[in-house]
């Protein structure tokens, strides 16, 4: 006859590593096993079909290692486990959803171990009868007695036709009506040659199931033999063992364990696993390289792909240019506003600077049209000039610079004079020259300065308005400035310009252009934004 | 090659099964919830709600991009990500919550990554037909491009699938490992072009953040439903794309194929 299930030599053991380090180096096999827990030690027995076996044992004998085994959840150590057919294990409310009623858990269970949609619903009243958990049975489950959950995990374990059933413990919670149930449904079981794995350490309930009993003592078969023999040698340990001291029960524990501890396995079994595992890595490694080559490739392709080709387009690109360039006489292509860093600047009419056309006030833009030889040639109201590079600084974005300064701030750097009066002369921005004459008494000079404008100068104030083409006060100087107030500081932090020698700065604000001169200690505003 | 074609064969014989359990996990996460699976639509609605007045009116100050207005260039980043995001880190996640579940039963633990990835297919479906309708609103219509939407979803679920099976089976064993993919995951919301174009850095700037594999899904969705290109376009990518997810499912499938037995002792 055939055994339906057969253990050759089976051992497993649980590695005892202290540090999670050392569980991850021994899983990448750099490091060999240190210490290990033999909790199964050259397990052989074999078993027929329709037998009801009996596994008992006290605490830490091995035998919820060995259900889980005969279940086929955790593979063994060592050896070989031959099973014929599908086992099914029974643990208390193994595998059920706390948040799921007890209906849905019947169908999600079931369908856990292959069922389709109509075998469930035809098996369906068969579990909740077994059960026998009443209304409860659409309720979530975590409403429900442990005991329920046991009948119910139980009633489903058995009603999905396994052929092999592995029941741990799962009866301890039932009740004896519950028990009597399960019992018939063992006989049933066996009538149908279904083998019956029962495991628990109370001897009555195993003798009373089972046609062998199976002794397990710390990891080791003690006794594998027909029941009624079993039973008398557990029993009479069982009462030598209580009999012992309670120091005795702990030596007898501690060297029962310490020898677990110490155990090793045949060595042959795992030299022929190491070398097992090398050949397969060799048969993966080719694919895996090649892929991992493909993708190293491709992803330089993309980081460095369009490099190449803007490096490839950009070179003919520049050859281009310079052929463009040479027949440009060579004139160099600018084409950007620029403004002037000196005070004044001097505009050429001609490309040798020599005949001076006009003078400009810092901060004037223009738009640099090309470059040759340090001469700009740029466009100032409309004409053409040129002019020494060094008096022009192009704009590299910061022009558009504004500063977040009101006049309020700026009145702290004025005179003391005119911080009084500041407010009474600046009402006056854009006013034409009749209206600001009439209006302003006490003027101490008027005139027209070195770049055609008129102006008037209050000397007692220290300011001077400086009217614009359209005899508008467009610019106000003021002279004796506070140079060593911190404002001024922040002004020329944010000034978007400053000439060569650091003495000139442009700051330009929502409403107005400052010109501070540090060495005349003067301030010019010039409203801007109105034209 | 063969663990790929077995953890495949495993997928396909167990498909009902998969189909089955998203269903149960979806009815299992929202059981405790009155308002139900209501919340599988709230919850994102008000995030997007979120991201498009910060990002649409605060920064971007209400800007189109490109023809599409923000918000559905944001939402089209978005319906993407939030199937990506919550499916990478539960599907990361799920042998280590569910194994015990599993492995009393004789039962592949590889369609674990699976059932998430179908759990959370069921409300991406749903989120992109709001989005089509959206779309229709808006008077937007990819055209012919729309045939490349099957292409790109194809895309996404492989790579899903081969990527939480490598991190589902790194992280049964690593448990580091969990928590490095959720902060990854929550920065990666950010450096892909979600709310922002990649259009706006430079070329070089573009290259590093096309190496992050969900950009490729994104816009590639995005193309294909504003009708800006075709997947060949960019052959470079693409090659690069689809050479990434084989490596992952090959690293997985070994990595799953030499652990799965040894799963519960290392739990």
């Amino acid at each position: 006859m055939k055994p339906v299930v057969k253990l050759e030599n089976v051992s497993k053991q649980f590695s005892f590593s202290r540090k999670k380090s050392d569980q991850l180096l021994e899983m990448l096999s750099v490091k060999k096993k240190q210490k290990n827990f033999t909790a199964l030690s050259n397990i052989s027995f074999e078993v027929f079909r329709g037998e009801t076996i009996g596994i008992i044992g006290t605490n830490g004998s091995g035998k919820s290692t060995l259900s889980n085994l005969l279940a086929q959840i955790v593979p063994p150590t060592s050896g070989s486990i031959t099973i014929d057919g599908e086992p099914t294990l029974v643990a208390i409310s193994a595998g059920l959803n706390n948040h799921l009623t007890g209906l849905e858990n019947i169908e999600l269970k079931c369908l856990m171990h292959g069922l389709n949609k109509k075998e469930i619903k035809s098996i369906t009243p068969d579990i909740m009868e077994f059960a026998d958990i009443g209304d409860f049975i659409s309720q979530p489950i975590k409403n429900y007695s442990s005991g329920m959950k046991a009948r119910l995990g139980f009633a489903i374990s058995v009603h999905i036709d396994p052929d092999i059933l592995v029941i741990d413990e799962a009866l301890s919670v039932g009740d004896s009506t519950f028990h009597q149930k399960c019992v018939d449904k063992f006989h049933e079981f066996k009538q149908e040659g279904k083998t019956i794995f029962f495991i628990s350490h109370s001897l009555s309930q195993v003798k009373s199931i089972s046609d062998r009993i199976l002794w397990m003592n710390h990891g080791h078969m003690e006794m594998f033999d027909e029941k009624e023999k079993v039973a008398t040698e557990y029993s009479q340990f069982i009462k030598w063992f209580n009999a012992l001291s309670s120091q005795e029960k702990k030596v007898y524990r501690k060297s029962k364990i310490q020898n677990q501890l110490n155990e090793q396995l045949p060595e042959t079994t795992t030299l022929r696993r190491s070398r097992k595992v090398s050949k397969r890595n060799t048969r993966l490694s080719f694919p895996l390289l090649f892929v991992s080559l493909i993708t190293l490739l491709s992803s330089i392709l993309l980081l460095f792909g369009d490099n190449f080709d803007s490096f490839t387009a950009g070179a003919t690109e520049a050859s281009n240019k310079e052929t463009t360039v040479d027949s440009a006489a060579d004139w160099q292509e600018v084409g950007q506003p620029g403004f002037t860093i000196q005070s004044p600047a001097s505009l050429y009419s001609d490309e040798e600077l020599t005949d001076v056309e006009t003078e400009i006030p810092f901060a004037s833009e223009m738009l640099v049209q090309s470059v040759m030889d340090g001469v700009y040639k740029v466009e100032h109201d409309g004409q053409i000039l040129y002019t020494e590079k060094a008096a022009i600084q192009l704009d590299s974005g910061s022009s558009s610079q504004v500063a977040d300064i009101s006049l309020g701030d700026l009145a702290r750097t004025f005179p003391e004079r005119f911080v009084n009066s500041y407010e009474y002369f600046f009402a006056f921005m854009g006013a034409d020259y009749e209206t600001v004459t009439s209006n302003l008494n006490g003027y101490t000079d008027q005139g027209i300065n070195e770049l055609d404008q008129k102006f008037l100068e209050f000397s007692d104030d220290h300011v001077t308005i400086i009217f614009d083409e359209k005899d508008d006060a467009g610019t106000f100087v003021v002279s004796e400035l506070n140079t060593s107030h911190p404002v001024i500081n922040q002004l020329i932090e944010e000034a978007r310009m400053y000439s060569v020698d650091k003495t000139l700065y442009n700051i330009q604000t929502e409403q107005y252009s400052i010109n501070i001169n540090m060495r005349a200690s003067t301030l010019m505003v010039t409203k801007i934004g109105e034209d | 090659m063969t663990p790929v074609f077995n953890i495949f064969k495993e997928q396909l014989s167990h498909f009902p099964l998969i189909f089955r359990l998203a269903i149960y996990d979806i009815k299992g996460n929202y059981q405790m919830h009155y308002l139900g699976i209501l919340w599988q639509f709230i919850n994102p609605l008000i995030q997007v709600l979120v991201y498009w007045f910060v990002f649409g009116v605060g920064l971007r100050q209400g800007g189109a991009v490109g023809d599409a207005p923000f918000i559905v260039y944001l939402l089209l980043g978005l319906v993407p990500w939030f199937f990506i995001a919550p499916t990478i880190t539960q599907g990361s996640n799920s042998i280590y919550s569910k194994v015990n579940l599993v492995s009393k039963m004789k039962f592949p633990v590889s369609v674990l990554p699976s059932i998430t990835i179908l759990g959370n297919m069921f409300s991406f479906f749903l989120m992109l037909g709001i989005l089509a309708v959206i779309l229709f609103l808006y008077g937007i219509n990819g055209g012919i491009y729309l045939l490349q939407l099957p292409y790109y979803l194809i895309c996404l679920f492989l790579f899903l699938f081969a990527f939480t099976l490598l991190s589902s089976t790194i992280s049964a064993i690593i448990r580091d490992y969990q928590l490095m993919i959720q902060s990854a995951m929550r920065m990666l919301f950010f450096l892909t072009p979600i709310f922002w174009t990649l259009e706006s850095f430079p070329e070089q700037i573009q290259s590093i953040v096309k190496l992050n594999p969900f950009v490729y899904i994104i816009n590639g969705i995005r193309d294909a439903f504003l009708g800006q290109g075709w997947f060949f376009d960019d052959w470079k990518y693409m090659l690069y794309f689809w050479s990434l997810t084989l490596l992952i499912l090959l690293v997985g499938s070994i990595l799953h194929d030499n652990f799965k037995d040894k799963f519960v002792d290392y739990l």
